[in-house]
């Protein structure tokens, strides 16, 4: 019950948002996102007593067909809902300050979105992930073709939506193709993993061939990437934060949901040039993000060296791989909404966010370049921020897949450093300058934001234990099936 | 009693706490009296800690909270308190909180006081973490704390980009030996399955299923790490660099503590090195070719810091050489008188610093021992101290690393030897023409040349009485043995490290020490008759002539080298993908393969509203492959 309360509340909410309309959108949406983190919570707990009979829900859908609307929330999903019940009020909120024009319907589409993504978290069954996750995709194209910016950005989100929906088309394939071979005919996960394991390892190798070029696409891992940055860039904030936070996660944890379980033959035997791709990601994202001129295109980079690592480890297909899979998803996602909301900030002052035209904002605003620190440290995961955690247990991971293939990886170390350190010193460091000296001080709404990401990212950093536990048993369940 | 051991580094972050987020308002004198008072009170629970190891009791873990669980990979929160962390402990405090101290007068009168009294408090408890965490991982959450902290502190004057420039050098090194670092801890885990000390080396042996290449590989790449964080050839560029900061950082992080945590860390992993003839050796070799360039180099800088620093770059390599020889508790017993003396010669230059008006050109000094009488003889004994002189500190310590190189390798011993010749002629070099002969500054800094205030002359005078007597802990076996004093520091830390094992007669000790003595004499007396007697100055930039000198003084040019190999490279690559690679070969196979659906798009043509054109398509077409599978 709680799972489907978690995805048909936020869908019935936007209903209301788009009728109610745009003088109350913003509090209904704020106040939805806000009872699904108290619900997220709730389950949590649930599930950390053992106590899951709220926790799945199962109704027959098309009988003969084998389909169902079976929703679960166990140790995986768990996290994933927990980054979206924590990203989506703070998303929220960070558009308190913006008007929009039809602001109902934008935090509709906001809504929309966010039940959709809950159902792929939550499907229990491939047809329905296939589904939500298609459905996702219509918000955020909307969001961005009417409250985006730049005069391409029609062209862009075009780009963006074609993109993703054929890559999801070979995912449709691959699970068509295993469904046919589930007696009786069935799309739950229980019963494709059945009939997956049981393929021959080249057809696994071929079934994941299909589902990892869709995620690819999503995520993005090179060189399927090239709708990303532009995408980003021409988005509102608020909804590149909806893309990064939140929205590319159903692609990685498709790879833990569907791919390893399903076909975990095809990804050991066949499954070396993805990880490959994905480590070769991580150093060509990191050396495009070095040399952007603009902040947002650098986050953007930032962020696909950061998912190829994420879907590097979890393809390693050890525990340690998919639990900084899981960790740095939240992790990330929580960075995601920090680093946007600082570009926000910056570009909101400046009208612009061209690193090399800024410097000395710190000699004008220590608060907001204290907190925007904090951010680029958990950004270049040190330790006591919840990146380290993710991106430790994450190179461990791969560490144990290959050795050369972490230390290519492991250079996201060096120039993760690099380019985030170069660019908060050319922005925010050096004496104030004309063009900087009247940088305004933060809002209220804007410090509380900042200090909450910080708050979660040193907290979960510190205090990670309890989240990891969340899923242990899960992953040793999922790898127990797989060997 | 080891329960305490909490608290130690709780009262610096408390202290740092409320320094940033409570101290606004608050006198800079009640400011400074947090920020050292924490550090005194850790200092004081240290000591209590320590007692409990005096009698060379079993290491001890307290566990605090659980931090990382993730399959068989398990990591707590949790200190140990053994000899080698409870003697790290003893300096860091005890180090620290003089200068906490002197801070307090050197920062006097910076608008960033209260932010650099917290930095340092931040350091110290990153520090403490680092000797206190119970396995790798925790001393990584240290070992990366203490580089944010050197970021910070080396960046502390912010508006100067200079400065930021040599914050994010020294980070960005860092960086490369923390991945090597990553590489090691991932390789110890997967052969042991554990990268918690107590598993590996005390109460298991996990350590010991290391073998063939691999352990080789784990050193090596262990090693790595320790070259970042301890300014070793090829990752030592960062640390003269990093002088940017104000004086008390150079001396507290970049001379008596961080530096020093890669020789922590390799005596912490004896049980790996000491079975890796491979990775000892590249330890031997790093550290002798380190120990060499620094001498060299020192030779030749004029900037009061910078001498230091290449000086401090020297001795890293001479403990990175005993270890490499098995001498671990040797090497510890030099990063402790180092830390006495180098951070009394540091503090010492920045007294002088201070009393110049921010001048630290030794060019334009000269005579200050008539104005800075305090100064002059603290820095005098701190000199006489790294130069090998007995019965001071350097000499015990030193003296037994080069008997170590004796023993094992004459290539060693000689090259050893001759860098400390070098040692002991730069700094009376430094020392004559900065305290001797006549003042060359100008005519208004001579005005205002002035002793520095008590709260900065007395942790001198502390460190002075330090650097005097801080050999006697690590007394020689040879004079133990005829005059019973026994050699504590080995006693104690013999539990926890791999112990050196020295077969020397006395006499031939004897002889060491006192051909070692002789060098350094001669050294000192070259640098007296030049600097003195003949009353020679260095050369002004534009006089040098000799290539070898340029060489030197360009510091063997590894930045422009650097540069050349890697910086620009890497920018060349990076702009190259960006404005080739990007839009032509990955986005441009991406727009050909597109033409396909758009060319039948255009051939469909539906409607006007080409997007949505494709967007039904897609659909349909997977609907169909839906209902394909399903009928």
């Amino acid at each position: 019950m709680l799972t489907l309360a978690l995805i048909a509340l936020p869908l019935l909410m936007s209903g209301a948002v788009f009728l109610l309309g745009a003088k109350v959108a913003r509090s209904t949406a704020m106040a939805t996102t806000l009872v699904m983190l108290g619900l997220t919570v709730f389950g949590a707990v649930q599930l950390s007593l053992g106590k899951t009979e709220l926790l799945n829900f199962n109704q027959n859908w098309i009988g003969p067909l084998g389909l169902h609307y079976q929703f679960t929330l166990d140790g995986i999903s768990i996290m994933l809902a927990l980054l979206s019940a924590i990203t989506a009020p703070l998303i929220v909120y960070s558009t308190i300050s913006k008007t929009f024009k039809n602001p109902h319907i934008f935090y509709g589409l906001v809504l929309l979105m966010l039940g959709a993504m809950n159902g792929a978290f939550f499907a229990g069954d491939g047809l329905m992930f296939y589904i939500f996750y298609e459905v996702a995709l219509i918000p955020i194209y909307f969001l961005i073709l009417i409250w985006g910016r730049g005069e391409d950005k029609a062209k862009v989100t075009f780009k963006f939506f074609i993109y993703t929906i054929f890559g999801s088309l070979f995912m449709l394939i691959s699970l068509l193709y295993v469904y046919q071979h589930t007696t009786p005919r069935s799309f739950s996960f229980d019963a494709l993993y059945a009939a997956g394991t049981s393929l021959s390892a080249l057809e696994q190798g071929w079934v994941f061939a299909g589902i990892f070029l869709a995620f690819a696409v999503k995520m993005p891992i090179f060189p399927f990437h090239t709708w990303q940055p532009s995408t980003y860039n021409a988005a509102p904030t608020a909804g590149t934060m909806l893309l990064a936070a939140i929205m590319l996660k159903m692609a990685t944890f498709g790879l833990i949901r569907i791919a390893l379980p399903m076909v975990p033959a095809g990804v050991a035997e066949y499954g070396d040039w993805a990880i490959v791709l994905s480590v070769i990601g991580i150093v060509y994202a990191s050396m495009m993000a070095i040399v952007q001129k603009n902040f947002k295109l650098l986050i953007a980079y930032s962020s696909i060296a950061h998912v190829g690592l994420i879907s590097a480890g979890i393809l390693s297909g050890n525990a340690q791989g998919i639990q900084g899979g899981l960790f740095e998803m939240i992790s990330h996602g929580i960075l995601s909404v920090g680093l946007f909301f600082v570009y926000d900030i910056i570009e909101s002052r400046m009208g612009h966010d061209r690193i090399n035209e800024m410097g000395g904002i710190r000699a004008v605003n220590p608060t907001f370049a204290f907190l925007f620190f904090a951010i680029v440290m958990g950004s270049v995961a040190l330790p006591f921020t919840s990146g380290f955690v993710g991106e430790f247990l994450l190179l461990l991971g791969l560490y144990q897949y290959s050795g050369t293939l972490a230390l290519v990886g492991g250079l996201t170390v060096i120039l993760g450093a690099v380019y985030m350190l170069r660019s908060f010193q050319a922005m925010m460091l050096g004496a104030e300058n004309s063009a900087t000296a009247n940088f305004a001080p933060l809002t209220r709404h804007e410090t509380i934001l900042l200090a909450i990401v910080v708050i979660l990212v040193v907290g979960l950093g510190i205090y990670s234990d309890p989240i990891l536990q969340l899923s242990n048993n899960a992953i040793d369940s999922l790898l127990a099936t797989t060997r | 009693m080891e329960k305490l051991v909490t608290l130690i580094p709780l009262f610096p972050l408390v202290g740092f706490l409320y320094i940033i987020f409570l101290g606004k308002g608050l006198s800079k004198n009640l400011i400074g009296g947090i920020g050292s008072g924490a550090i005194f009170l850790s200092f004081v629970t240290s000591i209590v800690v320590f007692s409990t190891q005096l009698g060379g009791g079993n290491p001890t873990i307290v566990k605090v909270f659980d931090w990382i669980t993730a399959g068989t990979f398990d990591i707590d929160i949790a200190f140990i308190v053994d000899p080698l962390s409870t003697i790290y402990l003893l300096f860091i405090t005890g180090v620290g909180f003089l200068i906490h101290v002197y801070s307090i007068g050197y920062m006097h009168d910076d608008e960033g006081f209260n932010r650099f009294i917290a930095y340092l408090n931040f350091f110290v408890f990153f520090m403490l973490i680092l000797v206190l965490g119970d396995s790798y991982v925790t001393m990584f959450v240290g070992w990366e704390g203490v580089g944010l902290c050197s970021f910070m502190l080396i960046g502390f004057w912010y508006k100067d980009m200079k400065n930021n420039d040599a914050a994010k050098k020294a980070f960005v090194i860092n960086r490369i030996g923390d991945l090597g670092l990553i590489i090691g801890m991932c390789m110890i885990f997967m052969q042991t399955g554990t990268l918690k000390y107590d598993d590996l080396f005390i109460s298991g042996s996990e350590a010991s299923s290391l073998n063939g290449w691999y352990l080789h590989a784990a050193a090596i790449f262990l090693f790595i790490g320790a070259m970042g964080k301890s300014a070793q050839i090829p990752l030592h560029t960062w640390l003269p660099d990093a002088m940017a900061g104000p004086t008390p950082v150079s001396a507290l992080i970049h001379a008596a503590t961080m530096v020093t945590a890669g020789i922590y860390m390799v005596a912490r992993s004896s049980d790996i090195f000491a079975s890796s003839e491979i990775a000892s050796n590249v330890v031997v070799w790093a550290g002798l070719l380190t120990a060499i360039l620094g001498a060299t180099v020192a030779l030749t800088q004029n900037d009061i810091k910078k001498v230091l620093a290449y000086s401090t770059v020297s001795q890293l390599g001479f403990m990175f050489v005993a270890l490499g020889l098995g001498a671990y508790s040797i090497a510890v017993f030099h990063v402790i008188t180092h830390a006495f003396f180098k951070a009394l010669l540091f503090l010492g230059s920045g007294s002088v610093i201070h009393g110049m008006g921010g001048e630290q050109d030794i060019r334009r000094m000269g005579g200050l021992k008539k104005y800075m009488p305090t100064t002059h003889f603290t820095f005098l004994i701190g000199t006489i101290a790294i130069s090998g002189i007995p019965p001071l500190a350097g000499f015990f310590s030193k003296d037994q690393i080069i008997a170590f190189a004796f023993e094992e390798n004459m290539l060693v011993f000689v090259i050893l030897s001759a860098a400390s010749a070098l040692t002991a002629f730069y700094m009376f070099r430094l020392y004559f023409l900065t305290f001797h002969g006549k003042f060359r500054g100008t005519h208004d800094q001579e005005h205002h040349l002035h002793e520095s205030p008590k709260v900065m002359t007395i942790p001198l005078i502390v460190l002075a009485v330090l650097s005097i007597f801080g050999g006697l802990i690590g007394f020689p076996h040879a004079l133990g043995h005829t005059i019973h004093f026994h050699h504590w520091l080995d006693h104690a830390l013999e539990k926890t490290v791999v112990m050196p094992f020295l077969d020397m007669s006395l006499n031939m000790e004897l002889l060491l020490m006192l051909v070692a003595t002789l060098i350094a004499a001669c050294s000192i007396y070259f640098a007296y008759n030049k600097y003195v007697t003949k009353g020679e100055l260095a050369l002004e930039d534009d006089e040098i002539e000799s290539g070898t000198h340029k060489t030197l003084a360009a510091k063997y040019y590894f930045d422009e080298i650097y540069d050349a190999l890697i910086r620009k490279p890497v920018d060349a690559a990076s702009a190259f993908f960006a404005k080739v690679v990007e839009p032509t070969f990955i986005d441009g196979l991406v727009k050909s393969v597109s033409a396909i659906p758009t060319g039948l798009g255009s051939v469909a043509k539906l409607a006007q509203n080409g997007k949505m054109v494709m967007y039904v398509m897609a659909m349909i077409l997977g609907l169909i492959l839906i209902l394909i599978t399903l009928l």
